[in-house]
């Protein structure tokens, strides 16, 4: 199933969790990426649209933007896409890494720009994370690929993502690790690891 | 020439010039941004969104023109109007499933959009021609020295074959829907009182359809101050979309049959 069909709000098990369907939801997360990895992290990710403290890029029109919310509005947001046919710049790392550990390219999904609005903790990633594997596990999806900078790798490794050794210098992000994480087809973490 | 004949001559020259006119403030509008930037994004989410808002239900107007006691004996007229409405009625859906694609609902009604509807909606019923005024420049506004600044515009990397059906489907070669409605007119056998509300829709068309494009080109302009929250979509009408194929627009052949 494809993923746009898979990742549909769950109101009653995800109440917090909400898909981007709307441009200006859509604008306000890359108001919030824009904070977060051009002006704190002075990452020099480049923009596709006319507001310049907006980060939007192709593959937020290939992919899937999910986010979660509280009554003031959104707490973190992150975008899901696929190993193939993605416009995301980390796709051909992701298939490359994918091939290595013999994922099935098909039913491998990704995960990038994981942000949290500054007023928040980003606890609310947690909910995001297990939408996504509940969503799309029970869609026919089964391995999720995505990378991160070292300090957050124990953060995913409590969802069961694994080290793969496989790195990449991002130009702007600086040293990343991709990590992956096999479902075993289990929608819940619990049921997988208990 | 007899001087019926010459008042329909300058009836037309009139339209004519607002057409013109038209043609001229839509490229000059486009160039002020396009000789320095490329298309965005998400202006073309903005242009898709106010077409999806204008084209919908625009079949109600042209089936209350034809339906107006000043078309009873001008029946090819009213044919090709009824034919017209059927061509256009789905035309939204199509702007609607090219913004789907790009995983998006069009954005909310922009108030122009709403003055448009607002306006035209109550002058259609007595005044029937100042509406296909209207037309006659929307279908004809891209054409002229707007046609090489539309192209321009019509050039990122964003567009692809699943996501500009409805850009394709208005591009005069497609469709030529600003001649045959010049064409409609030009054989309507109309009164010098038709071509003065002819000309008065064509202006006043412009102005709108001028601000709604400047509103999609530039999203901080004055109108903008209006745009506010999402769309609310019943579920009903969100299947219609997704769902849509370009086959349930049917052929031309009716409105081919019916232009004069």
């Amino acid at each position: 199933m494809p993923l746009r069909d898979a990742l549909v709000e769950h109101a009653d098990r995800f109440p917090l969790v909400g898909v981007v369907r709307d441009y200006p939801v859509l604008r306000r997360i890359g108001e919030i990426r824009h904070r977060q990895y051009v002006e704190r992290q002075g990452k020099a990710y480049g923009s596709m649209v006319l507001d310049r403290q907006c980060l939007i890029e192709p593959s937020d029109f290939t992919s899937v933007n999910i986010y979660a919310r509280d009554a003031r509005g959104i707490t973190c947001a992150m975008r899901v896409g696929e190993v193939l046919g993605d416009r995301n710049p980390y796709s051909p790392l992701f298939e490359k890494a994918a091939r290595r550990f013999g994922l099935s390219v098909e039913t491998t999904l990704t995960c990038t720009r994981l942000v949290r609005a500054p007023r928040h903790s980003g606890r609310h990633a947690v909910h995001l994370i297990r939408f996504v594997r509940w969503q799309t596990v029970h869609a026919g999806w089964r391995y999720c690929i995505m990378q991160t900078a070292e300090k957050l790798v124990p953060f995913f490794r409590k969802f069961g993502f694994t080290e793969t050794g496989i790195w990449a210098d991002d130009p702007a992000a600086g040293r990343l690790q991709v990590l992956v994480l096999d479902t075993n087809m289990r929608p819940t973490q619990e049921e997988s690891d208990a | 020439m007899p001087d019926c004949d010459m008042r329909e001559a300058h009836g037309l020259l009139d339209l004519y010039a607002c057409i013109d006119d038209a043609q001229e403030r839509f490229a000059g509008l486009l160039k002020s941004y396009l000789v320095d930037h490329p298309t965005t994004i998400d202006q073309y989410i903005r242009y898709l969104s106010f077409q999806y808002h204008l084209t919908k239900d625009v079949q109600r107007y042209f089936l209350a023109i034809a339906a107006h006691g000043d078309l009873s004996r001008r029946r090819r007229l009213r044919e090709f109007l009824c034919s017209f409405a059927n061509e256009e009625e789905l035309h939204y859906l199509v702007a609607a499933n090219d913004l789907a694609r790009l995983g998006l609902r069009p954005l909310p009604m922009p108030f122009d959009v709403e003055l448009w509807h607002h306006y035209f909606g109550k002058v259609v019923v007595d005044r029937p021609f100042v509406r296909l005024g209207a037309a006659a420049i929307l279908e004809n506004i891209s054409d002229g020295p707007a046609k090489e600044w539309v192209k321009k515009a019509l050039q990122g990397s964003f567009l692809t074959r699943d996501n500009t059906k409805f850009l394709v489907l208005h591009q005069h070669e497609v469709l030529p829907h600003g001649n045959q409605i010049l064409n409609a007119i030009e054989e309507g056998d109309l009164e010098p009182h038709h071509f003065a509300d002819l000309s008065e829709g064509a202006r006043k068309g412009t102005v709108l359809y001028l601000r709604m494009a400047e509103w999609a080109i530039r999203p901080t302009t004055l109108a903008s101050i209006c745009d506010h929250g999402t769309i609310s979509l019943d579920q009903q009408e969100e299947q219609r979309i997704a769902n849509f194929s370009m086959t349930e627009l049917g052929g031309t052949s009716g409105l081919q049959q019916a232009t004069p």
